[in-house]
């Protein structure tokens, strides 16, 4: 059977694109044998494809960040910024994302989720005030509290507090009075505090409600767990204010 | 692809210097929220902020009216036959080159490339993204990748880092 049509621009993008399918692209394949014109037009649209792809690029690290410095900066002679800075800094950038976070990378996950593991891939805490709930003080496990606040994951609110190791890893501990929902393919822990364990966007969580509700995430699951340990045994964990656990304060 | 790399690749090729494209990225973000604050409720993002990224990218360009084509490289003219372009050229390769020969190119070529290509959109997303029918960016799409190709090949023959 021969090839349906002749226009080797269009049938050459489609193939090298991938987008045929099976049937389609057997019997262009076996056109293209039998057709030079086709055969070059491959050829040359596979070299450029690879070179284009060569062209990918990172975003700057720091370019979420400097998102947040000039939303945070105040009115911006744009119609559009202007208009948004009239919304608290904070908020606008915690939505931006917690939106942008429940639609990407923890695609299926319940927004709250979705929301954390997004604040955390990021390593930003936007806070709508200042936490509820004392920070963990976690120096003598060489964890520097960075930020914390209050925020809202997709309606839920929360205390986050966001830690880093010396050699830059970090790790986000939310504290909540509610239910921390359940992720996707979460595996239930029977053993040991409970609540459930999860991988998510190339994170990893873990959940608990005692001795509150809290949702430990990081990149590194040993320091997760070092984390959830220390704030379950509550041993090392005390802020300058008051216990952060109802163990007494010694 | 993340998000946010997905929407400066395509400010790259909206934007000629790194500054500018950082700057749309947030003006697409911005957008994004204050159009999700409208009720705006996609059901991919990805070509939704790449649809963002390119309406802002192009009003910025027509306020500005400066000229995309501006290249300073004298590399688009003619094609050369070769053999294997593809192991010669890519083993030459660097992206400072790579990312001027995008710059040869004509806008719907390099931002049909940019969305399929770089950022992964299927050619039906990009044609969504683009206001055009899907034939239109496939065709777009295979004379961008022949013109980079081509580019490119003249870049290695003249031995250019």
């Amino acid at each position: 059977m021969g090839w349906r049509t002749h226009d080797p621009e269009r049938d050459a993008a489609a193939y090298v694109s991938g987008e045929m399918g099976q049937s389609e692209r057997e019997r262009f394949e076996a056109h293209v044998l039998g057709c030079d014109d086709c055969w070059g037009e491959v050829s040359i649209g596979r070299d450029g494809r690879a070179m284009a792809e060569a062209a990918r690029e990172m975003a700057p690290a720091g370019l979420s960040d400097s998102i947040r410095g000039v939303v945070s900066a105040g009115p911006i002679p744009q119609p559009a910024r202007r208009r948004l800075a009239l919304v608290p800094a904070a908020v606008l950038l915690l939505a931006i994302v917690v939106v942008v976070g429940a639609l990407l990378g923890s695609r299926g996950e319940p927004g709250p989720i979705a929301a954390a593991v997004a604040a955390a891939r990021t390593q930003t805490i936007a806070a709508r005030g200042p936490s509820v709930h004392p920070a963990p003080d976690l120096a003598r496990m060489g964890l520097a509290l960075v930020v914390d606040g209050r925020v809202e994951l997709a309606g839920l609110p929360s205390d986050a507090f966001l830690y880093r190791t010396s050699s830059g890893d970090s790790v986000v501990l939310f504290v909540s009075d509610e239910s921390f929902p359940v992720a996707r393919d979460a595996t239930l822990r029977e053993m040991g505090n409970g609540g459930w364990s999860a991988r998510s966007d190339g994170m990893t969580l873990v959940c608990g409600d005692r001795p509150t509700n809290y949702l430990v995430i990081a990149q590194d699951p040993s320091l997760v767990g070092l984390v959830e340990h220390a704030f379950v045994s509550g041993t090392l964990i005390r802020s300058g204010r008051r216990c952060f656990l109802l163990r007494p304060c010694d | 692809m993340g998000a946010m790399d997905l929407v400066y690749n395509i400010a790259r090729r909206m934007e000629r210097s790194p500054e500018d494209a950082r700057d749309l990225v947030q003006d697409t973000y911005l957008s994004a929220f204050s159009a999700w604050t409208k009720g705006s409720k996609p059901d991919r993002v990805e070509p939704w902020l790449a649809t963002i990224c390119l309406n802002l990218g192009r009003s910025r360009y027509r306020r500005s009216r400066r000229a995309l084509r501006e290249v300073p490289l004298e590399l688009a003219r003619g094609a050369v036959d070769r053999s294997d372009p593809e192991s010669e050229a890519l083993a030459s390769l660097d992206a400072a080159a790579l990312h001027q020969a995008m710059w040869t190119l004509d806008e719907g070529q390099r931002i049909a490339l940019a969305l399929v290509d770089i950022c992964g959109l299927s050619t039906t997303e990009a044609a969504q993204v683009m206001g055009t029918p899907r034939g239109t960016v496939l065709s777009r799409l295979h004379r961008g990748r022949r013109a980079l190709a081509h580019v490119m090949s003249e870049h290695v023959d003249r031995g250019e880092p």
